[in-house]
Order: C-alpha cells, then sequence, then structure tokens
C-alpha cells in the first residue's frame, strides 16, 4: 500500500522585532511606553507620477523620512500634508473623518510609502493627509494596512514585533 | 489647518452621483475616476485607478471615488483627541 502524505504548502511572514531608540538610560519598556511603536518610513510620490515627472524631464521631489506611529485607534493611514503637498501630490479624493465638534472632511493623497529595514514591502496606498505638526512623527499606521500585518507588542521586554 | 476646499471636488462628486446607481449595481467596491463631468473608467484597486489618471491627465487633479453604498467616515482619535502630542 502506498503511504500518501498530506502536503501543505506554507507561507512565510518575516518578522521585524523592533527596540525603541532614544533616552540612552532609559529603560525598554519605559522608552516604548513614552515613544510608541515608531517605525521609519519614507514617503516618496508613486510611481506612475516618478515616471510622469521623468519623462517630462522634471525633477523628482526629495522623499522625505520620518517616523510612522503604528496606531492600533486610527482606520487609516495618514500622513503629515504639508509634506504630501511638498513632494507635489495633488488630493485624488477627500473623506469624513469624525472628531469631537463632527465630521470634517480632509484630504486623499495616493502616495508610495516604504519602511527600511521592515517586512512590510514599499505600499503605495491612498493616504489621509492630516495636521499633525509632530516633527518626528510624519505617518500614523491605521488599521487598513495592519489588516495584513500581526503585531505583538511586548510590554516588559520594551520591545514590539511585526510581519507583515 | 487643512487646505481642504469644501467645493475641490463639487462637479466631479455630481458626476459621480448621477452614475452611483449605475456603479453600484456592476462595480461595487472598485474604483471610479472622474474629472470634472467626465467619466474616465472604473479600476479595481486605487493603484490603476491613479496610474489611469496620471496619463490621461498628468499631474493634474482628479478624483478617484471608491464606489461604495454609504460613504465611510475614518476615525483618527489619536490627532482629534491630540493623544499624540502626549507624552508620559
Amino acid at each position: 500500500m502506498r503511504e500518501s502524505r498530506l502536503c501543505t504548502s506554507v507561507s512565510f511572514m518575516p518578522v521585524y522585532n523592533v527596540y525603541p531608540q532614544g533616552v540612552s538610560q532609559a529603560n525598554p519598556p519605559d522608552l516604548l511606553a513614552a515613544l510608541g511603536l515608531l517605525l521609519t518610513v519614507e514617503v516618496s510620490p508613486p510611481e506612475a507620477l516618478a515616471n510622469l515627472l521623468t519623462s517630462q524631464g522634471k525633477p523628482l521631489p526629495q522623499l522625505v523620512t520620518g517616523s510612522a506611529l503604528v496606531d492600533t485607534g486610527a482606520s487609516c493611514c495618514c500622513v503629515e500634508e504639508r509634506l504630501l503637498q511638498q513632494l507635489q501630490l495633488l488630493p485624488i479624493g477627500q473623506v469624513s473623518v469624525s472628531s469631537p465638534t463632527g465630521n470634517r472632511l480632509q484630504n486623499v493623497y495616493f502616495t508610495r510609502l516604504t519602511f527600511p529595514g521592515s517586512p512590510i514591502p514599499p505600499l503605495e496606498i491612498p493616504v489621509v493627509g492630516v495636521q499633525m505638526n509632530q516633527g518626528k512623527v510624519i505617518s500614523l499606521i491605521g488599521r487598513d494596512l495592519l489588516r495584513h500585518c500581526v503585531l505583538i507588542y511586548n510590554g516588559p521586554m520594551g520591545s514590539y514585533t511585526i510581519s507583515f | 489647518m487643512s487646505e481642504v476646499i469644501e467645493s475641490r471636488f463639487a462637479e466631479e462628486l455630481k458626476a459621480y452621483e448621477r452614475k452611483k446607481a449605475e456603479l453600484l449595481a456592476l462595480c461595487e467596491g472598485k474604483f471610479a475616476v472622474f474629472k470634472g463631468t467626465e467619466f474616465v473608467g472604473v479600476f479595481d484597486t486605487p493603484g490603476a485607478a491613479y496610474s489611469a489618471g496620471i496619463q490621461r491627465f498628468g499631474n493634474d487633479s482628479f478624483l478617484i471615488k471608491p464606489v461604495l453604498k454609504e460613504e465611510p467616515v475614518e476615525r483618527i482619535p489619536a490627532l482629534h483627541l491630540g493623544l499624540i502630542h502626549a507624552c508620559l
């Protein structure tokens, strides 16, 4: 009798362990609690726009680097609007965003987000342009992106793990 | 303050409303592109819609409208409650 073996395909999700860096004397759990889940992010024009500008002989806008805060409370990804405009991006729509004073319209932009050193591949997605005025934090990673991720917050170790 | 102009896509949104029932019946969940009153087409992804818009209009304003029965309301409490500015 021939033995059959059940074969299953296995997909691997690369895992990225993040230890926040900041004040050197702070212990990791305090640092993580204070800073939150931060990832380095690069914001740049989508490929279609980059190709268009190149074909027109126009210079490509400099990509913008900063920190993205993983925010499980946010339903969508957001980027500082001033930077999106700096990248010569134009709104592709508007969306209602809930606020204590009622819903307000915010511009939506199509942009390219890259997360250097993380397992998240470069993404071209719609993001909401917002006014964070936070300096280093230029983006929020919301649940529209997190729906593709496994996220583990390790408070006692002061680290978090993300896979995509 | 946001540079949102309430009427930025007014013309496109009116064109969408006129076509909404037809689009919902045929391609709910996809992405429609409008420029002014012109309906460009429907695409499977926002990326495909964006590429089509850029190819057609260059880096000029056009609307990519998800074809949905109800308009979503996004929630970003860290921003509107000012929590992003908080520190322990």
